[in-house]
């Protein structure tokens, strides 16, 4: 087996992937190159290893903001739930809902109509025609 | 470990049950969303979005899997698409040979942000993004060859290819340059 052939496999071979070893570790047995670059990978392997338990720190506050992006979820779900569990409440929320859409729409057609859709021109302000 | 009384409590909207939650998980799900983007502000975006969608799907996870297992996949999950998102990801779509040339950066990149780190670290953040989630969900966190497929959408042989390339750049980065080849046994 050739230097090239063996290093192509090397990686596979130090994390115990490989399949068929042998030829590659009759290589190994009398190639000191090779065997070097097989230590380096086995030290790679058990040092990334060692960083699934390495936590790093996020920013402070981060806790509090992740804590902050759940209550809409569960207000949603209470909702769900409720109406899972409850299912004559349904046309009365939804007859609220209802009643609150057309009492908007019409709370917004009587402003429209108290206020003048266009002010008079006397309206505007003193000081633009003294100047 | 995440208890099943605590998953059944955070299923039943019980605030206090969420807040434990996070508490006990919310580093691992840092570190994961970190290890994979390699930027602590858009970590902390990745995990937020992961929480998101585990609190969506909390409903539908069984226990089959350790709860651990699941939440790693959706932050995984998380980071992918928003590197996706971010553009960053075209190294994984390119053929092997493309990670060849030019894409590990002299420029340290988004590991010069990660702060007082060791070289191992500093290394793994110097790999492009396809190279590294590959060699992060591997070695670093154990998924199968077949499981990381998966999630990128890549052949089992594909990515044992890239595995195998990324090792070898985190490798020269650490080590240097390979030792010349000698002869034939």
């Amino acid at each position: 087996m050739r230097c090239e052939d063996v290093r192509a496999r090397l990686s596979a071979y130090a994390a115990g992937e490989l399949e068929e070893p042998a030829k590659l570790e009759v290589h190994l047995a009398s190639c000191g190159a090779c065997a070097l670059e097989l230590d380096r990978y086995r030290q790679l392997g058990a040092s990334l290893a060692t960083l699934a338990t390495r936590l790093e720190d996020p920013s402070s506050g981060f806790r509090d903001r992740l804590i902050e992006v759940i209550p809409p979820k569960r207000v949603r779900d209470d909702v769900l739930r409720i109406a899972r569990e409850h299912p004559q409440v349904v046309p009365l929320g939804t007859a609220a809902i209802g009643a609150a859409a057309i009492g908007l729409l019409w709370w917004r057609a009587t402003r429209r109509k108290a206020v003048p859709e266009t002010e008079p021109a006397t309206a505007l302000p003193a000081e633009s025609s003294s100047r | 470990m995440v208890s099943p009384e605590l998953l059944q409590a955070c299923r039943r909207g019980d605030a206090r049950a969420f807040e434990t939650l996070v508490d006990a998980t919310h580093r691992q799900v840092y570190t994961l969303a970190l290890r994979l983007v390699g930027d602590r502000q858009e970590a902390e975006d990745v995990a937020q979005d992961a929480y998101l969608r585990v609190f969506r799907s909390l409903d539908g996870f069984r226990g089959e899997a350790r709860f651990e297992t699941w939440l790693y996949r959706i932050v995984t999950n998380a980071a992918l698409n928003h590197l996706r998102r971010r553009g960053r990801f075209g190294d994984l779509a390119a053929e092997p040979e493309d990670f060849e040339t030019g894409v590990a950066s002299e420029d340290p990149g988004p590991g010069e942000a990660l702060g007082e780190r060791d070289e191992l670290e500093r290394s793994l953040a110097r790999l492009p993004e396809g190279m590294r989630v590959v060699v992060v969900l591997k070695d670093v966190y154990g998924l199968s060859c077949r499981e990381i497929g998966d999630e990128l959408g890549l052949a089992e042989g594909a990515v044992k290819v890239r595995l195998h390339r990324a090792r070898r750049r985190l490798k020269e980065l650490l080590y240097g340059q390979e030792e010349p080849v000698r002869h034939e046994v």
